[in-house]
This record gives C-alpha cells, structure tokens and sequence, in this order.
C-alpha cells in the first residue's frame, strides 16, 4: 500500500499533472487551494506508536534548495516547474528547526546530526558527545557520551540501518553509530597516536566494533579505504591503497562477526545481494564520497543510486517484526554547494527526493514515521525575476511591462545577463581563474544551465559556505503531527523516540 | 602519442634516462617582463620583472608529478582506469595535500585528458607546430618546432620520444620566456619524489567546505590554491601556464 492516502495524490495532481501553465485557470487555482484545505480539515493525526522510523537527512538541503530543485524535476518532465510537488512535499506535516550549534552561529552537520540523532544540540565538529568537550582532544571527550537513537533502537531489538552517499564515516551518518570528539578522525590515520592512546577509537572501527543489539543490519556508502589496511590495493581504482595503520581489513570483520553478512563494493554484487536471505550489509561503494547522481554513470565500478540503496535497505530491515530504524543521507548535496555546483546539488536533491518515494512505496504510513529534513542550509538563493517557467539553472528572462516574458535576458547595472541561482560566497565562475582578480563575467555566451556551471557568487571564497537560516521538517506516519512549529534541531529526536516510545521505553 | 615505454635506446654512456617509464627532468625558467604590462600580482612578486623558476617533473607509468620547489607546491596527476584522472595538491613544507577525485573534477568543470597532463608544455601542442630541424644529442632524437602556441610565439626544441622539451622559447610582444632542461633524474631518484609527494596526508576537495577551521585548509583557501586546478594541467608557473 502506497504511503501517502489516494486522497491526497488526488488533490495534488490538479495542478501537477497541467504542462506547463497554459491550462492553469482561476478555477484550478481556486478548486485547488479548497482542495488543499479539504484536505487538512480531513487530516486526522496518527497517534499510534510507529513500528519503524525512517530519518531522511538532505545534507545542506536548505530551503532554497528544495525550491529549486522542485521546478528543475518538474522542468525535466516538460513542466513550468514552480507547481511540481516533491515526493516528501507531500508529507502532511511540516516544521522549521533552528539549526545552530552550541559554539557556532552557523553550524556544521556534526553537531546538527548529533543533535537530531542524540536529542542534546552540542559544538561543530564532534559527534555523540556533548558540548563540554574540546574538541579534538580525546581526554576531554571521555565520559562525555550520549547514547544515539540507532543504539537504543539496537538494544530494544529493532532491527537498524544507515545509508549515505557521503563516506559511511563521514559526520552525519558518523553521529548515528560513533562518538568523536573529531570529526575528521575517521581512520587510525587520520586521529593522532596520542588521542588514540587516550582512548579514542577511529570512526570506522566504531562502526564495525558496534555492540548494541545484535548489531547494525545495513551499513551502505562511501569511504572504503577507511576499513582498508594500507598494505591493500583498492579494487575498484587500482592504484590507491587503503588508510588503516592498525593492518585491520574491516569489511572482513565485517562478515566475520555476523551470521548472514555480505560485504559488497560495486553495483554488480549490490544487485546480487538477497534480502531474504542477507541480515547484515556493509556496502562500501567508493574508496572516498560515492559519486555525485550524474556522474553515477562514469563511475568505474558502478555504484546504486542513494534510492536503490534505501529500497534494499528497507527489504533487509523490514524482516524483523519488530521494527526498524533507518538513516538516510544524500551526503553530497552539500558538497556541491561547496563546490559552487547548483546542477549537482539540485540533481542530488531529486535523487534524494526519489529516494524518499521508494520509502513510501516499502512502507505503510499508519505504522511508520518519515522524516525528511536537513541539518543546515547554505547559501544559495533565487534571484531576479525570471518569468514562469524560466530554466532554473539559466539566466534571468523577465517579463515585460505587460506581465508576459520579454523573451530576452535581463541585463544587470553592468550590463551582463545574471543566472537565477546564486551563491553569497564561494568560488564564483570558477571556470575562469582566480575569481580574486577576476570579478563579474559577461555570460552572454555562456550556458549557465550546463553541469560544469559555477553559479555567480559575490563574496570570494575557495569553498561555499553553509547558511544559519531554519531547515524545513517534512514528516508523516505516527506523531508527525508533534512537527508544527519553529523547534531546536534536536527535538527531531524526542519525537522519533516517542514514536518508539512502546519499544525504547519513556 | 603514447610513451614509448620500450624500444626507446640511448647511447650507453648517458645518464639521461635509465628507465623510460619512470625518470625524472629539471627546468630552469627565465621570465621577463618586455612591455607594459604588470605580472598578475597573485602570482609573482611585484618589485622586478625578471624572474627565474625552477620545475622539477617527474614520470612514472600513469602518474606525473611537477614540482615547484620555491612556492612549496607539487602537483601529481594519477591516470585510473577509463582514463578517469585523479589531482593531488601537495605543500610539502606542510606535509599536507589536497585530492580531487574524479568525480571532484568534474564539479570543478575540469574534464581533462590524461594525454594533457602526462608532461610539462603542452607536448600535444608541440607535435602540431612546424618542424624545423632534426639532431641527435647525447639523450636520444631531437626535434626542433616553431609556431604559434595558445596564441604565443613559440620554439621548442624536445625529444620527441619522450614528449619531453629541452628548450623553450616564448617570445610574447609583453614577455619572454626562456625554459632549460637542467638535469635529468633517474629511476630511483624519481621514486623516492614520487613516494614523498603521494605519501602526504590529504583531504579530499569535497572535504573542504566542512573543514574551514582547520588552519591549513584556511591558509590553502586564503592562498587561492583550493579553488585553482589549471585546465591545461600545467602548474602556475611563468610560461607553463597558459589559458
Ligand atoms: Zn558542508
């Protein structure tokens, strides 16, 4: 049964199904928006305990972002784009978090992802410990714990599972299983040999040293030479070694310590891998991040797609009766961003989106929670006055003075055309150089909606940056009704724990 | 044109290459200023308009490596398969890098061929231009070429069996450019470069973003290093790097 009622599929493919806007009417708009109340007034919250959760985790999928992306999915299909409806849009409950850490304004997803995965908000930059630790220094991280969602979901028998396009020891999907007072230390070559002799263990080796429960069911992503010995060659790349020091083959121990494991590195034995018959799954499917959505194609030892790998997750979790947790992570959105790339980043955000329609197909709304959000936004904007159904990723065309498009790219004050999206900082058009010395490019000639495209940024900077502003909560199933309203990040977790709260105990 | 990787001879008392796979040259350049225009401030110091640079470079099946010793900069280019090249930054004053996957390239617009990359002054280039005159010295066959490179006038005189040039001449209404091969490094010698480049901890380019705190990331940023990967594959310095 699908996720979302047939009643709301009904009320939405009013507007979505129109090409473009030629047929819009009054009447559509208006039938619409009474449809769209219908609807809410017919809205009964479920208060049922949830059987399974499912945390979806756009990383620095910002407002902006979603917008974006919305109309570039719905112009990919022909469409206007402003009056696409992303699958998780249709979620029936929406609130904002305040994402900031405890020592930062604008924060970075360790924190946020400790706060949304632990309850407590704590400092950028570490994971699963709270806020009194300095980071980067093991001492005083030791004792400073808090136990994670995906722990207590362990220990009360559910079955659990973390999924990212990032590398699995990477911040976000890192603070559902791991507690670091450093985020960066996630081999034993990355964390210095006197915080490893205070006491501190590698990320990586955390996540295969796990011991709640009958341990973590799914484990899919990046950062396979993380589990690698540095004596071994990568198999996919064949000319880089892997990280580890301590000569420990992770993914061997992997299928060593359970019963029913595979370990998989390309889309061939992904594929391949049975979820009747697997109970444990480490896929390791890039030696670093896994690839960006389009560049899924070139990669060489073939990789899933984030939603194949959260169908097979699911299949794999959705045996145990008893319930399941699920992190899901579309890591490399905010990569993208960083890199200055809108095309990558709002093509992630709709793999990511598909990747939200499978979990809705997989599962049952009456007894399981989904949660999409992210943990902080960047800074990327909409800007100008593009006409209706303008290409999101192409230079401001506006209308004329009688409301219809000109049919000609407006021109800024200097006289050169402006792309729609933008970012505040970042490289900027960086096909042309040092952006320093450089300045505002006449992209007259230039095809802003191509997928090496820098967006324009006006603060120069090597890398984009994150945004302070509110992340959005999309959420349906048992207790999404307790997301209505402006909230610190790290309420995400009390409602997930009290959708379990027949299981994790209150 | 492919490496000659065997069937390339050189007379027996040379030391010029001991293993045509993996060797090593030095360049010396001699940069000067001839017009009115200023030397991009990011780059060279203000105060003369002469200026003298050395390249080290070094080959080895699918990897190359420059090595700009006086800016603290090498940059390594590791051929995967498909052809799917990987970039390494390295400072070797820091004993830190920075690697751009594949992948990190491409977000960066940079779609370069290994056939670009694989040796210092654009030897694809090169192979275009008039032939001039053709010698043998005590390295192997040399060939001499003139014309017209990336918009510039150019003599060169190189192996071209190694794709690797002697001498370069660019000779620019603004500047000159006059570049020698220095020195040859054999097999070990460029082995033991190799090791040191490559062996360097790195962060990954899409790692950057979240790491703005770490000073050496900070510095990189502030230094425009991070955000520059030359589209020609050449390293920034005067007379390699043309746009
Ligand atoms: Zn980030």
């Amino acid at each position: 049964m699908n996720y979302i009622s047939k009643l709301i599929i009904a009320t939405i493919t009013v507007l979505i199904a129109a090409p473009v806007n030629a047929y819009e009417t009054a009447d559509e708009w208006y039938n619409h928006g009474k449809q769209t109340l219908k609807q809410a007034l017919e809205n009964v919250h479920n208060k049922k305990h949830a059987k399974n959760v499912i945390l979806f985790v756009g990383d620095g999928m910002g407002v902006s972002t979603v917008t974006a992306a919305r109309i570039l999915e719905g112009q990919r299909r022909g469409e206007a784009g402003e009056e696409n409806v992303m699958s998780f849009e249709k979620l029936p409950y929406i609130g904002l978090a305040k994402t900031y850490n405890t020592n930062q304004q604008t924060p970075d997803s360790a924190g946020t992802m400790t706060a949304m995965m632990s309850g407590i908000k704590t400092k950028a930059g570490v994971m699963g410990v709270d806020q009194t630790v300095i980071r980067a220094d093991c001492a005083s991280s030791l004792g400073k714990s808090v136990p994670t969602l995906l722990e207590q979901a362990e220990e009360a028998g559910l079955s659990t599972g973390v999924v990212s396009t990032a590398r699995l020891t990477h911040a976000t999907p890192a603070a559902t299983y791991a507690h670091t007072p450093e985020r960066n230390w996630e081999d034993d070559n990355d964390t210095p040999a006197s915080e490893i002799a205070a006491g501190c263990k590698d990320i990586a080796s955390q996540l295969i040293d796990f011991n709640f429960g009958n341990g973590i069911e799914v484990a899919m992503g990046g950062g396979r030479s993380s589990f690698m010995p540095n004596t071994e060659t990568d198999p996919e790349t064949g000319v880089h070694q892997g990280e580890r020091l301590d000569g420990r083959d992770l993914t061997m121990e992997w299928t060593e310590k359970y019963p029913n494991s595979a370990y998989v590195w390309n889309k061939a034995q992904f594929d391949a891998i049975d979820p009747n018959t697997t109970d444990h799954l480490l896929g390791l499917f890039n030696r670093s991040h896994m690839e960006y959505n389009h560049d899924n194609p070139q990669d060489l030892g073939g990789e899933p797609t984030i939603a194949e790998m959260t169908g097979k997750a699911i299949d794999i979790l959705q045996k145990n009766e008893k319930g399941f947790f699920l992190m899901v992570e579309s890591g490399r959105i905010d990569h993208a961003h960083h890199a200055g790339n809108a095309f990558r980043a709002l093509d992630d955000t709709i793999a990511f989106a598909e990747a939200v329609s499978i979990a809705m197909d997989k599962t049952n709304v009456r007894d399981t929670l989904i949660i999409v959000t992210a943990d902080h936004s960047h800074v990327f904007t909409i800007a100008g006055y593009p006409t209706r159904g303008n290409p999101i990723l192409g230079k401001v065309v506006s209308n004329d003075s009688s409301g219809d498009s000109s049919g000609i790219e407006t021109l800024a004050d200097d006289g050169f055309p402006y792309a729609t999206l933008g970012y505040t900082n970042g490289q900027g058009f960086g096909t042309s150089g040092d952006m320093r010395t450089i300045g505002r490019q006449d992209l007259t000639m230039v095809d802003t909606t191509l997928e090496g495209f820098h967006q324009e940024a006006l603060v120069p900077l090597g890398s984009e940056t994150h945004a302070g502003e509110d992340v959005a909560i999309y959420a349906g199933g048992p207790s999404a009704h307790l997301f209505h309203n402006t909230v610190e990040q790290n309420y995400v977790y009390h409602v997930m724990r009290f959708a379990l709260k027949r299981k994790l105990g209150w | 044109m492919l490496l000659v990787a065997s069937g390339y001879s050189i007379a027996a008392e040379t030391i010029c290459v001991d293993d045509a796979t993996t060797f090593g040259v030095s360049y010396t350049t001699d940069w000067q200023l001839s017009g009115h225009e200023k030397e991009p401030a990011r780059i060279h110091n203000h105060e003369t308009n002469k200026k003298t640079v050395d390249l080290e470079f070094f080959a080895k099946t699918g990897k190359v490596a420059y090595l700009l010793p006086e800016k603290n900069v090498a940059e390594a280019w590791i051929k995967q398969p498909k052809n799917q090249l990987v970039f390494l930054r390295a400072f070797p004053d820091e004993n830190r890098g920075i690697e751009y996957t594949y992948g990190d390239l491409l977000s960066l617009n940079v779609n370069l061929q290994w056939e670009q990359v694989k040796r210092p002054f654009l030897p694809l280039q090169i192979a275009k231009l008039e032939l001039l005159d053709e010698s043998v010295d005590q390295c192997g066959k040399l060939e001499t070429r003139k014309g017209i490179v990336n918009g510039q006038k150019t003599i060169v005189t190189w192996y071209p069996e190694l794709d690797i040039v002697k001498y370069r001449l660019v000779n620019d209404k603004n500047f000159r450019v006059e570049t020698r091969l220095s020195g040859w490094k054999n097999k070990a010698e460029s082995l033991a470069s190799f090791d040191k480049i490559t062996a360097m901890p790195t962060m990954d380019f899409a790692d950057i973003g979240d790491n703005e705190a770490d000073p050496f990331v900070a510095k990189m940023i502030r230094q425009g290093f991070v955000a520059h990967v030359h589209a020609d594959g050449n390293v920034s310095y005067p007379g390699g790097h043309q746009h």
